[in-house]
């Protein structure tokens, strides 16, 4: 008894209760997305949010080491920046889950996905070293692929491949950049990732490649193709978790690598403000335009984006204008999240109001989609100028690029080789004998 | 009789004393046979238990007969064989089961279990080599053994099938007996030593010396089904599913790979290899293996057949990681042993449900197959995650080691050939995936059976969720004490310490 109540034996209390609730966070919800685990249980895609809330009411951060994990070095924590982000997750997921449950569509798999891409972005936003992030992560970017495609149109699946090619690229990327960084870092724990970019100047390398891969998973202009289509689905909840989900967890990747307020880096930092910039802008002219027909909450989501990605290029310029105002960066993108929050439930009760089924938006005109396919518009541009050269060879490049990756003639011609090799494996085996008792004639005979 | 010190030979003698007796079981003997094959596996698996508990605590178990004299039958357990063992067991366990499931009511049972036995008897027997006279003689013994079991469906096409078996194995296996009796009229030595017995020939003897090299790989090669030797491996998905998740994950290949590590680091010494400038070409034929079979999974239409040429390339993961003279990549090659063989055997379980309770033998016949057998294709599909390499599974873990050590020694290459790697595999894994979770079911299957409410036998289904859920532990407790990266890293440290 006495050595319960020990300072010792508090702390020891302590932390396996803290360890206990961050590692429910994303726990539940992964055990929750178990179909027979949650048949009985009423209301799971909330219920899964309860360790998180809890966490939340908990006064102070929160930490616990996971060396067994992954690479050792892994753990969780609750500190001043993920408390915010946690904040903006649990409104979120919980407004989604609340459509989720009214809308058209209460399939179990639906809910299966809703529930891995919430335990993996749970696990993202409390994540304190890269790994455990790019796992969370990961998980979380597949799973929303999953969520995003069932049973919606041609054009959202379409979307949706796109989508995982994007993070298919992104997860690649990341990886390189880890094993880079893993050269010059102590460890890969996000301190010791932006100290070691922040002193060495091999490190730009890796700061690229990462910036390259959370761009891809957060859909920065002009890598949001896949976006307005995604939101074009009937369900309200996609948007909201598409923001939560692949576009919130690349900006959060982005402030966990960035060396912010640590080193001032010219280029990456003017990139990122170009970017940014572009993106504000691009949203927001096709936002007014496309609002008209009610496609405007995409466009919402891409101009947060540009605005964070913005800030995070100014960060990187000026270290001491960062330092003096980092702690509002989180209050604006948790602004940003409960902002789409609400567009997206005046939506669903207007909606509601109205007695009508929530349907997808307007299909896209096919002149705005001209307009917007920048690469399209620019050949075409060219075409018209007469700026194409050498039209043959185009052309003939064209056919055999075509021709070239017709999977069936590819087959047909390396089941052809690997045949020869077979037919003839006798012959070749004894020409290799041979060749080697000859070699080693000559080798005794010489010595 | 010391038992303790016998314990390699009983190991081998629990699967071949069971393989023997099955031999002659009449076919409806089906209890007995069950019983004879379980009783195996667990007794394999608590020898092996302990005796991975003995050379934890720094034991050592030999046992050595004379076959002629200078020439000995030499049975070794050490760190590096353990890991083969303990896989070989493990896996052999749910692979028996798998198999009783598979077969029921199949006809010649107990002939394909008692070549099943000796499979496993011949694979153990490689691991547990002490010299390159063993080594050869358990190699040669897993060809006989596995050629019954390639032919077992006894068509025109499993016969062709075996026969090319027959041709490249006995090819491979002669070029490695000629190397290792040109390597005993050098050295008179054939002993496993570790960091290897040859760096102190004379430098007259180095060409000669690279010849074998090239010959002794080129032997072991064939199994470990590296370009150009690897044609035999798809054409021998005619056999039965648990043959395959035998060979590629189990027995055949990872003899091959074993032989290619044993080369490297208990004959030659990896540091002596790279003097001779054998280590680089090495990790240059495993890198074209890797980037040409994932090409040639690309464009398969067979399931098992995609997964064949996915082994080819993935095998040479192991050579790669062995080539590349650095202690990180070693310790990737290593546990990608274990890693790859627990993965693939889960693929090649989860495509012999597909074909044993649906009639799916093509990707194109998987759409919507997730509906009607979710916990397989679950099960599949963190296979394919982990062979992609999506963390927290077993190839992440892998793959990181490989890279993070081919940069330490200086080979950025490799990187390289690992992006286009996990690239390809996300290319023909993903649209399985997708039309198998997306797709719309037909109106009927090819040839389906019922289980009752179950989407399967549980014989079917239980072992591929087992090894789905190793997958996952191994990845995502990768660094707890008895983790096979842990026992890899030790390992290592032997191999590479100063």
């Amino acid at each position: 008894m006495g050595s319960f109540h020990s300072s010792e034996g508090i702390r020891s209390v302590n932390y396996l209760m803290s360890a206990f609730i961050l590692i429910s966070v994303p726990g539940l919800p992964l055990l929750l997305a178990i179909p027979g685990l949650r048949r009985q249980l009423p209301w799971p895609s909330l219920l899964a949010l309860i360790p998180a809330i809890v966490l939340l009411l908990i006064p102070g951060d929160a930490a616990v080491e996971l060396p067994w994990m992954l690479l050792g070095d892994s753990g969780m924590a609750l500190d001043s920046v993920s408390r915010w982000w946690l904040v903006m997750s649990v409104v979120v997921w919980a407004v989604a889950a609340t459509t989720l449950n009214s809308g058209v569509n209460g399939k179990v798999s639906q809910m299966t996905w809703f529930l891995l891409s919430m335990g993996g972005q749970l696990g993202a936003v409390l994540a304190v070293d890269a790994v455990s992030f790019f796992a969370f992560s990961s998980l979380m970017g597949y799973a929303f692929f999953g969520f995003l495609i069932i049973q919606e149109s041609d054009a959202v699946r379409r979307a949706g491949r796109v989508y995982l090619v994007l993070l298919i690229l992104a997860d690649i990327a990341l990886f390189e950049a880890l094993l880079v960084i893993s050269t010059t870092a102590s460890d890969l724990r996000f301190l010791n990732i932006t100290a070691a970019i922040a002193q060495s100047p091999d490190a730009s390398f890796p700061l690229w490649l990462a910036l390259i891969a959370f761009a891809l998973r957060a859909g920065l202009w002009p890598l949001h193709v896949w976006l307005p289509t995604a939101c074009n689905s009937a369900r309200p909840a996609v948007p909201l978790i598409l923001w939560i989900g692949p576009v919130a967890t690349g900006l959060l990747g982005m402030l966990r690598w960035l060396p912010l307020g640590e080193t001032t880096s010219t280029s990456a930092g003017a990139l990122l403000q170009i970017a940014g910039i572009a993106t504000l802008l691009y949203a927001t002219v096709f936002g007014l335009w496309r609002n008209r027909r009610g496609q405007g909450i995409p466009y919402l989501i891409i101009a947060a984006t540009g605005t964070i990605v913005l800030v995070f290029g100014v960060g990187l310029d000026k270290p001491l204008t960062w330092l003096r105002y980092a702690s509002l960066v989180s209050l604006l993108i948790v602004s940003a999240g409960l902002g789409l929050t609400i567009i997206t439930v005046g939506k669903v009760w207007q909606q509601r109001k109205q007695a009508h089924p929530p349907v997808a938006a307007m299909p896209v005109s096919p002149a705005l989609d001209y307009f917007e396919s920048w690469t399209t518009t620019c050949l075409q541009w060219a075409r018209r100028q007469g700026l194409i050269t050498l039209p043959t060879l185009r052309t003939a490049m064209y056919g055999g690029w075509r021709h070239l990756w017709h999977k069936p003639s590819w087959r047909r011609r390396l089941d052809s080789g690997e045949d020869y090799i077979r037919r003839w494996s006798f012959a070749i085996l004894i020409v290799l004998l041979l060749s080697i008792l000859l070699t080693i004639a000559g080798l005794t005979t010489g010595n | 009789m010391n038992w303790i010190n016998s314990l390699p030979l009983l190991v081998v003698c629990s699967s071949l004393i069971p393989g023997l007796i099955i031999f002659f079981l009449d076919e409806k003997r089906v209890v007995t046979r069950v019983a004879l094959n379980m009783a195996g596996a667990l007794l394999k698996a608590l020898l092996v238990g302990i005796m991975l508990w003995g050379v934890l605590q720094g034991h050592y178990y030999e046992v050595r007969l004379e076959l002629v004299p200078g020439l000995d039958f030499v049975l070794r357990a050490g760190p590096l064989a353990m890991l083969l063992v303990t896989l070989s067991t493990v896996l052999w366990l749910v692979t028996t089961i798998y198999a009783i499931g598979y077969l029921e009511n199949a006809p010649h049972r107990s002939r394909f279990f008692g070549f099943f036995s000796l499979c496993v008897t011949a694979t153990v027997g490689v691991a547990l080599a002490g010299n390159l006279i063993t080594f050869i003689l358990f190699y040669e013994l897993l060809t006989l053994a596995t050629y019954p079991l390639v032919v077992h469906r006894g068509t025109e096409k499993a016969r062709q099938a075996g026969r090319n078996y027959l041709i490249y194995t006995f090819a491979g296996g002669a070029l490695l007996l000629v190397a290792t009796v040109w390597l005993y009229t050098i050295t008179g030595n054939l002993e496993f030593t570790a960091r290897g017995f040859l760096a102190d020939l004379d430098p007259t003897h180095h060409p000669a010396l690279i010849v074998i090299f090239v010959m002794m790989i080129a032997g072991v090669g064939v199994k470990a089904a590296l370009v150009p030797f690897h044609g035999w491996l798809p054409q021998a998905m005619v056999a039965p599913a648990p043959v395959s998740a035998l060979l590629h994950a189990v027995a055949v290949v990872k003899a091959g790979a074993f032989g290619i590590v044993r080369i490297v680091y208990d004959v030659y010494g990896i540091e002596f290899a790279d003097s001779l400038g054998v280590a680089l070409p090495l990790a240059m034929v495993a890198s074209a293996t890797i980037i040409y079979g994932s090409l040639r999974a690309l464009f398969q239409v067979d399931l098992k057949r995609m997964l064949a040429f996915s082994t080819v390339s993935q095998v040479s993961y192991i050579a790669l990681g062995v080539a590349l003279v650095e202690p990180v990549a070693a310790i990737g090659g290593l546990v990608h042993l274990v890693h790859q063989g627990i993965q693939k055997i889960t693929l090649f379980f989860c495509a012999g449900n597909f074909a044993e309770t649906l009639g799916i033998h093509k990707i194109s016949e998987m759409s919507g197959v997730g509906r009607r057998m979710p916990w397989t294709m679950v099960a599949f599909s963190i296979g394919a995650f982990g062979m992609i390499g999506a963390p927290p599974l077993t190839g992440f873990i892998s793959k990181w080691y490989l890279g993070s050590g081919a940069l330490e020694a200086g080979h950025g290459w490799v990187v390289i050939v690992l992006v286009a790697s996990s690239l390809l595999n996300a290319a023909y894994f993903l649209p399985v995936l997708y039309i198998a979770w997306f797709g719309k079911p037909p109106a009927s299957w090819p040839e389906e059976r019922m289980f009752g409410k179950r989407e399967t036998a549980w014989a079917l289904l239980a072992p591929p969720l087992i090894t789905a859920f190793l997958i996952l532990a191994f990845g995502l407790l990768a660094t707890a004490p008895f983790s096979p990266l842990e026992w890899v890293r030790f390992i290592a440290r032997r191999e590479f310490a100063p």
